[in-house]
């Protein structure tokens, strides 16, 4: 019995002590490093051909031989709440600023306060007042379900604020040779062969097939 | 003694909840593999990257003649893996480069890793295409007649490139199975050949293609024509090469090309074994010094014609040869090494053609180094694979050496371009080990004195 109380009394507080040594060594070590990747930007393409208009690939585009697509994509940078409810993985905590004073529970998982983002305590960097990045529309051709290659591409560099947006519109573009498109945009860092290692995917890409017969 | 059993359970506790918690080391590396390196105007290549972490972005982006050829954005695959194909323009010269860019972003905000890597188009100039326009006198004579043919053809005709002209020369029999085209016309006095050249042996299925700008000389010296010869009974091959083609014996011995200049050697298709992939099918030279053939970059094969073309800088005796496929052989040695860790091992192929050996030596915390050597001998290979001190974390450190002596097909021609970036991005500190075994050496004394204290009043 006398054992038994000694072994209790031994292991709480050898269990207490281990459990706050391992939180602080969790604390001190973590890096992020499995957290998903950081895209605050959102991509809506909307695609035509003058009856059908497909909105992030909802629809194929179908068009004859010779004619014109109309194709626009709007690039927003939306205030963090905006974004909670659509990409949770953009508020993770982050190591020391981990604290439950600005959390909530909605819908089966936890979120920062509004006094979260007012106090800069809701994740690890910072989002910045405004943001660059490389915007890419481009059509490319398919051959037997393997791309071919870009036949037209939209590209300039942009910087918008914090709940901004940037439309980019290819205007009655002419597709002369039957087969099978995809209209896609992407949100980059910027060109992978002049950024190199600082590049990183700002959005989930957006695409949208058409088929020209 | 049950006091002892009580420290021992407190310890195993702590032990194991501190290990549970413990981040894990991550080395990102990644692999980029491009095949083919050498396509024709027209093939399709692919780019696959693996070794990723799942759901990471991959990002491609192909440049041609400085525009953008193709550009995709992947997520990575539960296996770690993510590709993506695009086509080699059909209006692509021989020489023209694609330039190819890879990013990995890894989770989190760290930076991405990076690939880019050239390759080179290589133009198949199909008999087809590139025969003469007007032959006034094609060459009529059976291979068994000793008369040469009165007269050599020079005609000038379009190639599938409508701005490259080639010159096609019918090679003239000199001899018994020798035949000789003079090219002296096109060839400047530097050596400089100043159009394209196609010398074309018809009877044996021999076939030289030299583009303009090539230099050719043997021994400085300009060389002023071509000799083809068929050699009866080439030497014997090594065991793990089927002949399946005469020799061809491309002269002048010893010219040299300053590009390299396309083949097409014959073969017959009915000696390769069934079931033979083509990539397993070469154009080999027969090296002297080695007294072995040597399977040389083997662009194409034709099995309907029996004819396989590859790109060669010189000229030599060449022949076609079946590469037999050696099973992959991986040895594990599992070994204590002292940090800073410094592994020395060596692995010997069993293959007397190229093959690639890949040693691999993974500590603990997933840490892994890799290094991939070639050997066209039998001679040993010797690898030291270096591990830094962040990718360990104790003073000894097993280390397990992983030899792999892969297929002699992955030669370079099939498996073009892999490289392996390994990057540590994470690892433990080792302070915060050394704090955690201090923690647990206090809990464990003060877990001592507490039961001793408690002994004592009862």
């Amino acid at each position: 019995m006398k054992a038994s109380i000694a072994l209790a009394l031994t292991l709480i507080p050898a269990l207490v002590i281990a459990s706050l040594l391992a939180y602080w060594v969790y604390i001190w070590t973590y890096q992020g490093v499995s957290l998903p990747p950081f895209k605050p930007l959102l991509l809506r393409l909307t695609v035509s051909n003058g009856s059908v208009v497909s909105v992030n690939g909802n629809a194929t585009i179908v068009i004859s031989k010779g004619s014109a697509i109309n194709a626009s994509l709007t690039i927003t940078y939306p205030y963090p709440w905006q974004l909670m409810h659509q990409t949770p993985y953009y508020y993770y905590y982050y190591g020391p600023y981990y604290s439950t004073q600005y959390y909530y529970y909605y819908s089966g998982r936890w979120y920062p306060s509004y006094q979260a983002y007012y106090y800069g305590y809701y994740y690890a960097f910072q989002a910045p007042q405004s943001i660059t990045f490389t915007y890419l529309l481009a059509v490319r051709s398919y051959s037997g379900g393997k791309g071919v290659n870009v036949v037209k591409l939209l590209s300039n560099s942009v910087t918008i604020p914090m709940g901004g947006s940037y439309t980019v519109r290819l205007t009655n573009y002419v597709l002369s040779n039957s087969g099978n498109y995809d209209v896609a945009g992407f949100a980059w860092t910027g060109m992978i062969d002049r950024v190199s290692n600082s590049w990183a995917s700002l959005a989930n890409p957006v695409s949208c097939s058409v088929t020209v017969r | 003694m049950r006091l002892s059993k009580y420290l021992i359970l407190v310890f195993l506790l702590v032990c194991a909840v501190s290990a549970s918690i413990a981040p894990k080391a991550v080395a990102q590396g990644i692999t980029v593999t491009v095949v083919p390196t050498m396509p024709l105007p027209g093939d399709y290549v692919t780019i696959k990257v693996s070794n990723v972490v799942s759901g990471a972005d991959v990002g491609f982006e192909v440049l041609y003649k400085g525009n953008v050829l193709w550009i995709d954005e992947v997520k990575a695959s539960s296996a770690g893996t993510a590709s993506t194909t695009f086509r080699v323009p059909t209006t692509a010269v021989a020489g023209d480069k694609i330039y190819i860019y890879v990013a990995v972003s890894k989770p989190g905000w760290s930076s991405a890793i990076t690939y880019s890597t050239t390759i080179q188009v290589v133009k198949v100039v199909s008999p087809t295409t590139t025969s003469p326009t007007t032959t006034t006198t094609p060459p009529t004579t059976t291979p068994t007649t000793t008369m040469p043919p009165t007269t050599t053809t020079t005609t000038t005709t379009t190639t599938t490139t409508p701005t490259v002209t080639t010159t096609t020369t019918i090679a003239k029999k000199v001899a018994m199975k020798t035949y000789e085209a003079n090219i002296s016309n096109y060839v400047a006095p530097n050596g400089t050949v100043k159009t394209n050249i196609e010398v074309v042996a018809p009877e044996v299925k021999v076939k030289v293609i030299i583009s303009a700008g090539t230099k050719a000389t043997v021994n400085g010296v300009p060389i002023k024509s071509i000799k083809i010869r068929v050699v009866p009974t080439p030497s014997p091959p090594p065991p793990n090469i089927v002949l399946v083609g005469p020799a061809i014996d491309l002269g002048p011995n010893g010219t040299v090309f300053s590009k390299p200049v396309l083949i097409a050697i014959p073969f017959d298709p009915s000696k390769v074994p069934p079931g033979t992939p083509t990539e397993a099918i070469k154009v080999a030279y027969y090296d002297v010094k080695l007294g072995m053939w040597v399977p040389v970059d083997t662009v194409k094969v034709d099995m309907t014609n029996g004819v396989a073309y590859a790109l060669v800088t010189h000229f030599t005796l060449f022949s076609t040869v079946v590469l037999k496929v050696v099973t992959p052989t991986t040895t594990t040695v599992t070994t204590t090494v002292t940090s800073p860790v410094t592994v020395t091992t060596t692995a010997t192929s069993t293959v007397t053609s190229t093959a690639t050996v890949t040693i691999t030596a993974t500590a603990v915390k997933t840490v892994t180094s890799t290094a991939t050597v070639t050997a066209t001998t039998t001679s040993p290979i010797t690898k030291t694979v270096t591990l830094t001190s962040t990718q360990v974390s104790t003073t000894t450190t097993p280390v397990s050496i992983t030899k792999t002596v892969t297929s002699v097909m992955t030669t370079k021609s099939v498996v073009t371009t892999t490289k392996t970036v390994t990057k540590t991005v994470q690892v433990t500190p080792p302070w915060a080990y050394a704090v955690m075994g201090v923690l647990a050496v206090i809990i464990a004394i003060l877990a001592v004195l507490y039961v001793r204290a408690s002994q004592r009043r009862t």
